[in-house]
C-alpha cells in the first residue's frame, strides 16, 4: 500500500493528541498520543493500572482529561479555557457520544429493564425509533447474539456471559461508529468466555465499526486485531500489526509481559 | 449525585414560585382583612351571623355528643345571650380544658363557656363576663374508706391520702392555699379517668365541682360513693372568658347577662339542667378576681 | 340503654374515622410531595435549593410533630395566619413525616450504582432520562417500605389533632369517656379501628409494591 492510499482509506476517526491525566496528582496517561483510523480494529494490552481503561473512560467522556485534546470523527471534544482543557457543554457532546458504543466488564445492565426493554429503550431515548420498530431491532439484535429466547426475562435471570452478550446487543442498537470494550470477558466464567469472543468476531467481520478491545485473551486478541496497542505506565511502549508485536516485540517490557526472553545487546 | 436536567430545575423552578406565591398571597389575604375599615368585634359577629365557643366536654356543664352537637347549660345559656346580642347562631370550637385559653388567645374561638371558674391568675390572661354558673367544689370518695375528710384542711391533716384534681382547675390552688403538699395532688385529666383512678385506689380523694362529681356519682350508680361538699371552701363561679382585647364585646354580653337575669329566662334554663340560679347573683366577677382583671 | 352506648360509640366512631382518615390519607399526599420535591432538593445542583432543602429536612426532623402542629394552631395566628385546624392539622403531619420521607427519597437515589450511570452516559441519555427511564424506576421501589412505616407513624400521630379541636377517633372516644363513664369499650374499639388502618396501609403499600416490582414475561 502507498502511502497516498492508506490516506484515502483510512481518515482517522479518533484522535488524542498531548493528552495527560492524573489522578490524585499520580499521572496515569502522559503526553499520549494516539490516532486511529476509521475502520480498524484495536486491541490495548498491557498490565493493570497502565491506563487502559482510562482511554477508553475519556473517549466516552466518563473521565476527563488534564491537558491535550480529543477528536472524534474531527471534532474537538474539549475547548480550551486559560490554558486548560473544559469538556464541551453537554448539548454539544450528545452528538459526540452518539458516535461511540461502549461494552463494560460488568455489563451495566438495567436491572429493572427486561432484556427486550434494555435494547430497546435506549434507541427510543436517542430519537432513533419508535417503541414498535426499536423492539422489532431489539430482537433482530438478540437473534444475533443468540438469546431471542431469553428477550423477556429480567437481566438477573441471565448468566454472566448472556448479560454481556445483551450488553453488547444494546450497545451495537445505537449503530455507532465507534465501539469500546473494556474487558468485556474477565467477568465471566472461564467456560463462558468463548461464546462473548465469538460474538466480537461476528460484529468485527459484519458491523465495519472502529473497535477498540482492552483485554487480557492473548490469543483472541491476535487473531481478531488489525493493530495492537502495548501499554505500560500510561505509555504505549509497542504499536503494530498483531503479529509483528506477538513474534518480535520492540520492547523490554512487552517481551517481559508476553513471556519472551529479553533480548541481547 | 446531582443529576437534575433542565426539565427538573424548571420543575423547581415552578415549585419554588408556587411556595412563594402560595405565602405571598396569605399576606395579601391577611394586609385585605386588616385594611377594611375596623367594625367593633360585635357588629363582625352580627355580621358574620354565629360566635365562636370555646368547648371542652366538662359534663354538666357542657355536654357534646357523637355527632359533634353541644349542649349543657353554659353553652345554652351562652347561646341565649348571644341571640339576644343578635349574633343568631353558635358555634362549638371542642378542645381539651387545658386548650380552651390558648385557643381563645390564638383567635381560634370568640369566647370560652365551658364551666371556667373565675380566679386572679385567668382574671390577667382573659376577660371574664359576670358570674352565671357557680358551684361548691365537693369531694369524691369511696363510702367504705376509711377517713372522712370534709374540707381541705382535714385533706392537709391525713399524710395517707392521695388526691386527685382536675389538671388546670381551681381545686388544686385551693387545695395547696389549705396546706396539701403538692406531691400528694395527682392531676386528673378527665372524669373517667378520675373514677377509675379512685376505684383503684390510686387515688382516695377525687376533688372537683360538686356538680361535675354529682354527674359521676349518676353514671357509677352502681357504686357505693360518698360526695361531700367542701366546708372551706368558697362557692366558685364560672363566667363566659373572651379575649383581653374584646373588653367591649364582653360588656355588651353582661349587659344582656343582666336582663336575662332580670327577665326569668336564666332561671328558666339553669333549673332545667338542675343548678342554682340564685348563687350567681350573690358574687360578681370583682370579688373573683381580687384586682387582678384585665382593663 | 346499652344499646344507645352502643349507637352512641358508633357513631362517635365513625365521625372520627373520617378525621382520622382524612387526614392520613391527606397528609400522607404532601409528606410523599414534601419528600420528593425537598429530597431531589437536597442533592440538587443549585446551592441555594440544597441550603432551602437542607433546612427544611433538620428542621422539621429536629422538632416535634407536636410542637410543630401547636406551632400552625395557636402561634401563626400572632402573624396574622389564621390556618384551620383541618388544614393545620394536615401541613403539620405532612410537613413533618415529609422531612423523613425527603431523607428516604434522597438516599434511595443516591443508592443508584455507579454503573448505571455510566451506562446512561454511554447510551447518549440525557440527564433528565437518566433520572426518570433509569434511576427513579430503580430508586422508586426501595422508597416504598420506608414510605409505608412513615405513613403508618403519620396515621398514628394524627391523634395529636385532638389538641387542635378536631374530632378525630381518640378525641371522640375521649368524648364518649366523659360523656358515659365506659372506658374499656371505647379504648378497645380505638385499639381495633387504628390496627385496621395500620393493616389497611399495609395492604396499600403491598399492592404499590406489586406494581413497581419489575415483571419478567415468560414467553
Ligand atoms: N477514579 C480513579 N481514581 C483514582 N485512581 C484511578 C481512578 N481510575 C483509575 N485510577 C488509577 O489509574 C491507573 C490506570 O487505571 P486503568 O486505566 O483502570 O488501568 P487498566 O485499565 O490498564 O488496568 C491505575 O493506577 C488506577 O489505580
Ligand atoms: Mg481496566
Amino acid at each position: 500500500m502507498s502511502k497516498m492510499e492508506q490516506k484515502a482509506v483510512s481518515r482517522p476517526i479518533i484522535e488524542l493528541s498531548n493528552v495527560s491525566k492524573a489522578f490524585n496528582g499520580v499521572s496515569v496517561l502522559d503526553n499520549l498520543n494516539l490516532v486511529i483510523p476509521k475502520g480498524q480494529k484495536v486491541a490495548l494490552l498491557g498490565p493493570s493500572g497502565s491506563g487502559k481503561t482510562t482511554i477508553l473512560r475519556i473517549l466516552m467522556t466518563l473521565e476527563t482529561i488534564d491537558a491535550g485534546q480529543v477528536r472524534v470523527g474531527g471534532q474537538s471534544m474539549y475547548e480550551e479555557q486559560s490554558g486548560v482543557p473544559r469538556l464541551l457543554p453537554e448539548s454539544q457532546l450528545r452528538s459526540v457520544r452518539a458516535r461511540i458504543g461502549m461494552v463494560f466488564q460488568h455489563f451495566g445492565l438495567f436491572p429493572h429493564l427486561t432484556v427486550l426493554s434494555n435494547i430497546a429503550l435506549p434507541q427510543i431515548l436517542n430519537g432513533q425509533a419508535r417503541k414498535a420498530e426499536a423492539e422489532a431491532r431489539a430482537l433482530d439484535l438478540l437473534q444475533t447474539v443468540g438469546l431471542a429466547d431469553k428477550a423477556h426475562l429480567l437481566p438477573d435471570q441471565l448468566s454472566g456471559g448472556q448479560k454481556q452478550r445483551v450488553a453488547i446487543a444494546r450497545a451495537l442498537a445505537l449503530q455507532p461508529d465507534i465501539l469500546l470494550f473494556d474487558e468485556p470477558t474477565s467477568a465471566l466464567d472461564p467456560q463462558r468466555v468463548s461464546e462473548v469472543l465469538d460474538l466480537l468476531n461476528v460484529i468485527g467481520e459484519t458491523t465495519g465499526a472502529t473497535m477498540l478491545l482492552v483485554t487480557h485473551e492473548m490469543e483472541f486478541a491476535r487473531q481478531f486485531a488489525d493493530r495492537v496497542l502495548f501499554f505500560d505506565h500510561g505509555q504505549i511502549v509497542e504499536d503494530g500489526a498483531p503479529d509483528l508485536v506477538f513474534t518480535n516485540p520492540q520492547d523490554h517490557r512487552t517481551r517481559a509481559f508476553l513471556g519472551l526472553p529479553a533480548r541481547g545487546v | 449525585m446531582g443529576s437534575m436536567s433542565n426539565r427538573l430545575r424548571k420543575i423547581y423552578a415552578v415549585t419554588v414560585l408556587f411556595m412563594a406565591f402560595s405565602v405571598g398571597a396569605v399576606h395579601a389575604a391577611q394586609a385585605q382583612t386588616t385594611a377594611q375599615v375596623p367594625l367593633s368585634r360585635l357588629a363582625q359577629l352580627q355580621q358574620r351571623g354565629y360566635v365562636r365557643i370555646g368547648l371542652s366536654n366538662e359534663p354538666p356543664w357542657t355536654v357534646i355528643d357523637a355527632d359533634g352537637r353541644v349542649g349543657g347549660v353554659g353553652p345554652e345559656l351562652t347561646h341565649a345571650v348571644f341571640q339576644r346580642m343578635g349574633v343568631p347562631e353558635m358555634q362549638g370550637v371542642l378542645s381539651t380544658f387545658g386548650g380552651l385559653i390558648p385557643g381563645l388567645l390564638a383567635d381560634r374561638s370568640d369566647a370560652i363557656s365551658s364551666g371556667l371558674f373565675i380566679q386572679p391568675g385567668r382574671c390577667q390572661a382573659v376577660a371574664f363576663s359576670e358570674p352565671d354558673l357557680c358551684d361548691r367544689e365537693a369531694l369524691l370518695m369511696l363510702a367504705n374508706g376509711h377517713s372522712n375528710p370534709r374540707s381541705y384542711h382535714d385533706l392537709a391533716k391525713d399524710h395517707a391520702l392521695q388526691i386527685g384534681v382536675p389538671a388546670g382547675g381551681s381545686e388544686e390552688h385551693a387545695a395547696l392555699a389549705a396546706g396539701v403538699p403538692a406531691n400528694r395532688l395527682v392531676p386528673i385529666s378527665d372524669g373517667p379517668s378520675g373514677m377509675i383512678m379512685l376505684l383503684s385506689g390510686r387515688i382516695q380523694v377525687y376533688s372537683l365541682p360538686a356538680s361535675s362529681a354529682q354527674h359521676l356519682v349518676d353514671l357509677w350508680h352502681e357504686q357505693k360513693l360518698t360526695l361531700v361538699k367542701v366546708e372551706d371552701a368558697p362557692v366558685m363561679c364560672a363566667g363566659i372568658a373572651f379575649s383581653p382585647r374584646a373588653v367591649a364585646l364582653r360588656d355588651a354580653y353582661d349587659h344582656v347577662l343582666a336582663q336575662l337575669k332580670a327577665d326569668g329566662t336564666y332561671d328558666r334554663i339553669l333549673l332545667a339542667h338542675g343548678f342554682d340560679p340564685t348563687l350567681a347573683r350573690e358574687h360578681t366577677r370583682k370579688e373573683f378576681c381580687a384586682g387582678k382583671e384585665v382593663q | 340503654m346499652t344499646e344507645n352506648i352502643v349507637l352512641d360509640l358508633f357513631c362517635s366512631v365513625l365521625h372520627g374515622l373520617e378525621i382520622t382518615v382524612a387526614l392520613t390519607v391527606l397528609g400522607s399526599v404532601l409528606a410523599f410531595i414534601c419528600a420528593f420535591v425537598f429530597g431531589l432538593g437536597r442533592i440538587a445542583r443549585w446551592r441555594l435549593i440544597r441550603i432551602i432543602s437542607v433546612f427544611y429536612i433538620e428542621v422539621f426532623r429536629g422538632t416535634s410533630v407536636f410542637v410543630q402542629v401547636f406551632w400552625l394552631y395557636y402561634a401563626l395566628p400572632a402573624f396574622g395566619i389564621l390556618l384551620s385546624p383541618f388544614l393545620s392539622g394536615i401541613l403539620g403531619l405532612g410537613l413533618n413525616v415529609g422531612a423523613y420521607g425527603a431523607e428516604v427519597v434522597r438516599s434511595a437515589i443516591q443508592a443508584t450504582g455507579k454503573d448505571q450511570y455510566e451506562s446512561c452516559c454511554a447510551l447518549n441519555f440525557t440527564r433528565y432520562q437518566t433520572f426518570r427511564y433509569i434511576v427513579l424506576p430503580q430508586a422508586f421501589p426501595r422508597m416504598l417500605p420506608v414510605f409505608g412505616n412513615n405513613m403508618v407513624e403519620l396515621m398514628k400521630a394524627t391523634s395529636i389533632v385532638s389538641l387542635i379541636s378536631l374530632s378525630d377517633i381518640t378525641f371522640q372516644a375521649q368524648q364518649f369517656r366523659i360523656r358515659t363513664g365506659q372506658t374499656f369499650l371505647p379504648f378497645a374499639v380505638t385499639l381495633l379501628v387504628y390496627f385496621l388502618l395500620y393493616l389497611g396501609i399495609l395492604f396499600f403499600v403491598q399492592s404499590v409494591t406489586r406494581l413497581t416490582k419489575p415483571k419478567s414475561v415468560k414467553v
